[in-house]
């Protein structure tokens, strides 16, 4: 936790700065907003749709005060190709699992310029399977596939529930008008991944724990996941 | 305004990707950076380690590496097999090395062998100055099986065998024998008469002539070394005159080899215009199983031919025991050239027979070796050589086994220094191997030493796949010629019976060679893990 500080501070300070500058009261800006349509009470409620990095998914937003909005949401994207080329000897298929269920904050340091911050439960999962399409010849002996076995290895997130930090520019929920967008970027901190490492037949050994321990130690350093989100919303009341 | 929105991107970025670096870019690696593919090459499931021995000495043949006998392949299933270390050969022969040969079994479902699919093919043994032989092997489960092939040399046969090897017997022209000629064995066992104008031919059908030379060799059915060197074995296959195939054994009454090949070393193997005289002496202790009893003047024997190039018996007729001089006698005139056999032939056999059960208190190894001889109980005759590779308490199943007659087995007492057979179980008597109870052996274990081995090898060229292999290794105390078994499965191996301090010669047959080191014990563990294989082993085998 220790490296983080300093970036931690530097934030702060950047925080400390825009607020000596002035920002008491935020601007109006046209571009995020559509038409007015209430008055500026504080509260709202709000139906969002997105595509981020976690794929496709909605939100429900709530605004409390014009600087804070809650947002809970969802989403789930599947995607999976499978490599059958006759013609090579091993085949295989690639599973990309991204999805999450998140509950955020937003704090608008400025009309148009917000921090957010929350917790996910993060569902992302990488699996890769191979496996041998032709027999082998090995001397005089022609080992079939199924005796060569398969080889299965899924990537998981370290932590199910994982925190997430970002900035973002637009508004999650309009202000005054209907519609609103809103683009964040920020990082997933999802801890050292888990990788669980399975082989079958002749290539058993290759799944050992030490070779499981190998890879979840070369992917340690993988331990953020960007977070790009693009969101429309739609105000409700 | 917009300068507060810029001072605010800057800070807030410089701490998203401040985290970012510090938390990963540092950290990065090759996802897959010293992960290895490792394969457990442990394809072949069924092995059959040869032991081909001098009759009359019981060495290894070529224990010298002097020698090397030439072991061919034939019958139903010979397609299957190949070398130990997956290779076959073309042309289905093989050599030993230090008088051993290890054959495996292709690991396809067509050479699986079970109880209701037997997979059998024969061993035809050559190797100049040893009378031809052949052995079939039968086998009904995967796993190990050892087999033991005793060779008589012509000139040095073990006690009960005569020779008589006469050159220049007779001569030919385009095959017409123009003399007669007789040639008997040393005191007079076995006695052939060639009459002249007969028309002796090779199997291709070529015509011997010149001078013609003669070997005949007899084997005496009561002296156990001339039985335990019978060629082809008392436990085989026969062909009846009917054409059909039985299983069984022989009750032997003598047997008659006979070679006769003229300079050219083209060998006779059929007669025209004429037949060849063949006499035999039967001892009179010889157990006729008709009769229950010795046999006597009158008795029918049935006579076989033994092919030897392709290891089959079959029925050629009987022959009316005679007492000639004083002596019992077969004769038999013969069509054909071929191995002569005076035997009863008896067909209650069973694939799997009842198991054994090895209760062995201490033992310092998981598996070990037993072996011994089967005898049948009725005439004391020697059956065959038993070998078992046991493992804890598990049933050990007799493969192949003679039914409904009671036999004994003598166990070896001398494989290992700390293993031997109790006294209550040496010999084992059992009623029927075929029926019954399993078989309880009692062994008596003292303590001792093993080492353990783990090996993991690789290609130069494919440095990142790794190999544990699955092979059997031979070795023995460097002053001994006694040979022990070890087994390596997936890279792992326990080597018993062997004392730190101690040198033993280690060696492994690969692809019709041999290859042996000494090795001094130092330690009860060894660890060869990165070793290289040879170029040439990785592209024969692996095709790296």
């Amino acid at each position: 936790m220790k490296k983080y500080i300093p970036y931690l501070i530097s934030g702060l300070l950047m925080l400390f700065i825009y607020g000596s500058l002035g920002a008491q009261e935020l601007p109006d800006d046209e571009y995020f907003e559509s038409e007015e349509v209430s008055d500026d009470t504080g509260f709202g409620l709000g139906l969002g749709v997105k595509l981020s990095t976690f794929g496709p998914g909605v939100e429900i937003i709530a605004a409390f005060t014009p600087k804070i909005q809650l947002r809970l949401g969802g989403t789930y994207f599947n995607y999976t190709y499978n490599h059958t080329d006759e013609n090579v000897d091993v085949n295989g298929s690639a599973d990309a699992k991204l999805g999450s269920v998140s509950l955020l904050m937003n704090y608008h340091l400025a009309r148009v310029f917000f921090l957010s911050g929350g917790l996910l439960y993060n569902m992302n999962e990488i699996g890769l399977n191979g496996y041998f399409t032709q027999s082998m010849t090995i001397g005089s002996m022609e080992v079939e596939p199924e005796k060569i076995g398969t080889l299965d290895f899924l990537v998981k997130p370290g932590s199910s529930i994982t925190p997430y930090a970002g900035i973002g520019v637009g508004r999650s929920l309009s202000k005054n008008g209907v519609v609103s967008f809103a683009v964040e970027a920020g990082a997933v901190f999802h801890g050292k991944p888990q990788v669980e490492l399975n082989a079958s037949g002749m290539l058993e050994p290759t799944g050992s724990e030490e070779q499981r321990q190998l890879l979840e130690d070369n992917l340690s350093g993988f331990n953020i996941y960007p977070m790009l989100n693009f969101q429309l919303s739609f105000r409700l009341l | 305004m917009k300068t507060k929105h810029i001072v605010l991107l800057l800070g807030s970025s410089l701490l998203l990707f401040g985290l970012f670096f510090q938390s990963s870019c540092n950290k990065l690696k090759d996802v897959t950076d010293g992960a290895q593919l490792i394969i457990d090459y442990n394809l072949i499931e069924t092995t059959v380690d040869v032991q081909f021995y001098d009759a009359a000495t019981g060495e290894l043949i070529g224990r010298n590496g002097d020698a090397s006998v030439n072991v061919k392949i034939t019958g139903a299933d010979k397609n299957g097999v190949m070398d130990v270390t997956g290779v076959q050969s073309q042309s289905m022969q093989y050599a030993t090395q230090r008088g051993m040969v290890g054959l495996a079994l292709l690991p396809e479902a067509a050479y699986t062998p079970s109880a209701t699919k037997p997979i059998s093919f024969n061993l035809v043994a050559d190797i100049p100055g040893y009378l031809s032989t052949s052995q079939k092997v039968t086998l009904v489960a995967t796993g190990r099986t050892q087999i033991r092939v005793n060779m008589v040399h012509k000139d040095n046969p073990p006690e009960g065998v005569t020779v008589a090897r006469e050159t220049g017997v007779t001569t030919a022209v385009n095959g017409r024998v123009e003399n007669p000629a007789t040639v008997t064995t040393p005191g007079g066992r076995a006695r052939i008469e060639i009459p002249a104008g007969i028309i002796l031919r090779d199997a291709g059908g070529n015509a011997l002539s010149g001078s013609i030379n003669m070997d005949i060799v007899h084997f005496d059915n009561t002296v156990e070394e001339a039985l335990a060197a019978f060629p082809g074995g008392l436990m085989t296959n026969v062909t009846r005159s009917d054409g059909s195939e039985e299983d069984g054994m022989f009750y032997s009454a003598g047997f008659v080899a006979i070679e006769i090949t003229d300079g050219s070393g083209r060998q006779a193997a059929t007669f025209e215009e004429g037949t060849v005289a063949m006499e035999a002496v039967v001892s009179p202790q010889t157990f006729n199983p008709e009769t229950n009893g010795n046999v006597a003047a009158g008795d029918v024997v049935p006579v076989w031919s033994y092919d030897e190039n392709t290891g089959e018996w079959t029925e050629e007729g009987t022959t009316t025991l005679e007492l000639v001089n004083g002596e019992l006698t077969a004769g038999f005139e013969l069509t054909h050239l071929s191995y002569y056999n005076f035997d009863w032939f008896y067909g209650a056999y069973c694939y799997s027979g009842v198991p054994f059960v090895f209760n062995a208190t201490n033992t310092t190894c998981d598996c070990y070796q037993m072996q011994g001889a089967m005898y049948r109980q009725s005439d004391d005759s020697f059956l065959t050589y038993v070998y078992m590779w046991v493992c804890g308490d598990e049933p050990v199943y007799t493969a192949y086994a003679p039914g409904g007659i009671p036999v004994k087995i003598v166990w070896d007492e001398n494989y290992y220094d700390n293993v031997s057979i109790a006294p209550e179980s040496q010999p084992t008597m059992i009623d029927d191997l075929c029926a019954g109870n399993p078989i309880q052996i009692n062994v008596v274990t003292q303590p001792s030493s093993s080492i353990t081995v783990e090996v993991e090898v690789y290609c130069a060229s494919e440095p990142n796949v790794i190999i544990r292999p699955s092979f059997g290794a031979w070795y023995r105390e460097i002053n001994s010629w006694n040979w022990h078994w070890a087994e390596m499965n997936n890279g792992d191996a326990e080597i018993c019976d062997v004392q730190v301090g101690n040198t033993y010669v280690v060696g492994i047959y690969y692809d019709n060679n041999w290859y042996e080191t000494e090795v001094t014990v130092t330690q009860e563990a060894y660890s060869y893990v990165g070793f290289e294989l040879p170029a040439d082993v990785c592209s024969e085998v692996f095709g790296y």
